[in-house]
């Protein structure tokens, strides 16, 4: 496309030649059509752009409080770094909740089981102090973990 | 002039070191234009409304990025062409959706309807229309993207587009030159049948 055509291009596709230019236009494409060609292109394409337009009268603000909205929104998707999760309050509650938690099942547990297994203990060492020992080694047991032990090999070895 | 000696340019300078006020002089100066652009291409005030808010979010996060090489407008333009795009690849996946729950016989129904002979065209094919001019438009850079509809949508003159970049006239018309071309170009490969009946 010549540079006269490229020149006055914008000009002709918005209707804004002058009569005079108009003219010299026209007769020039008369004259090439392939460039009149390219340029009925141009209007094809510049006429599908202009559907974009809205039309004639149609308000182009957008509501009041347009920006308060805007803020609004930025504060919603503001990004939170991992570490701040544990300064929040909610974290420090739930923590405090979780911890509640384990110790009341700990407790229940304590009070459920602790009892029985702390009987059944005592009731196995009074049997071991008291009782006879087996009736293999004639033994008696008593607080004397060292006299215990002596008697207990000779009791193995009179037995051999 | 250079977009960085700019006025406006101090007020970007300002937003990106964490001035709120700055921001809002943004957002209160390019309302209007990011707004009407979005109509223009949704058709729905509310969609509008809502793609705009999200857009000037998007400015507020990556407003540090912003690197004065390009005018902010054009960077503005850029970011709400693209909001616009993804609004039509939803709708686009939203009629498929809807349009596979019916059977035949509601689509002939639905086509018979006096929704379907009032005079505009239904919403579908509004939509289609949008969605093949985004991708015409998809074929020429950002910033021509942004000179071709300140110039068709807008109206905006060739003086106009100089004042409002910074380039001299000739660069201006040069660079429509070349975008019109290439939509031109886009189109005969998309198929001259869909220009016309677009």
């Amino acid at each position: 496309m010549r540079n006269f055509v490229k020149d006055q291009l914008e000009d002709y596709l918005s209707g804004a030649l002058h009569s005079r230019e108009q003219a010299e236009l026209e007769s020039y494409l008369k004259e090439n059509p392939a460039e009149a060609e390219e340029l009925a292109l141009f209007e094809e394409s510049a006429e599908l752009l202009k559907d974009l337009r809205l039309p004639e009268g149609e308000v182009l603000e957008p509501e009041p409080a347009f920006y308060a909205r805007v803020m609004q929104r930025v504060e919603n998707e503001r990004e939170i770094p991992f570490w701040e999760v544990f300064l929040q309050p909610a974290f420090g509650r739930r923590l405090a909740f979780g911890s509640l938690m384990w110790l009341a099942l700990l407790g229940g547990y304590v009070l459920t089981y602790g009892g029985p297994a702390a009987d059944a203990t005592q009731h196995i060492a009074e049997k071991l102090f008291t009782e006879s020992p087996s009736e293999d080694y004639g033994l008696r047991l008593s607080a004397d973990l060292e006299r215990n032990r002596n008697d207990m090999l000779i009791g193995m070895l009179s037995k051999k | 002039m250079a977009f960085r000696d700019t006025p406006e340019a101090e007020i970007v300078r300002r937003t990106q070191a964490g001035d709120e006020a700055a921001f809002r002089q943004i957002v209160e100066r390019h309302r209007s234009k990011v707004f009407s652009i979005i109509y223009g291409i949704v058709r729905n005030r509310n969609d509008a409304e809502d793609i705009a808010q999200q857009v000037f979010a998007k400015i507020y996060f990556s407003i540090k990025g912003f690197d004065f090489r390009s005018s902010l407008i054009t960077w503005i333009y850029k970011i709400a062409v693209n909001e616009c795009y993804d609004y039509l690849r939803k709708q686009k996946v939203r009629k498929l959706v809807y349009e596979s729950d019916l059977g035949e016989d509601d689509t002939r129904t639905m086509e018979n309807s006096e929704l379907a002979v009032e005079k505009s065209p239904p919403i579908s094919v509004q939509v289609e229309r949008r969605d093949y001019l985004m991708r015409l438009l998809s074929k020429v850079s950002e910033e021509e993207r942004m000179l071709l509809i300140q110039k068709e949508v807008h109206g905006l003159t060739v003086q106009e587009l100089a004042g409002m970049t910074g380039l001299n006239e000739n660069t201006i018309k040069v660079k429509l030159f070349r975008a019109r071309q290439k939509l031109v170009k886009a189109a005969s490969k998309m198929g001259r049948k869909a220009v016309a009946t677009a």
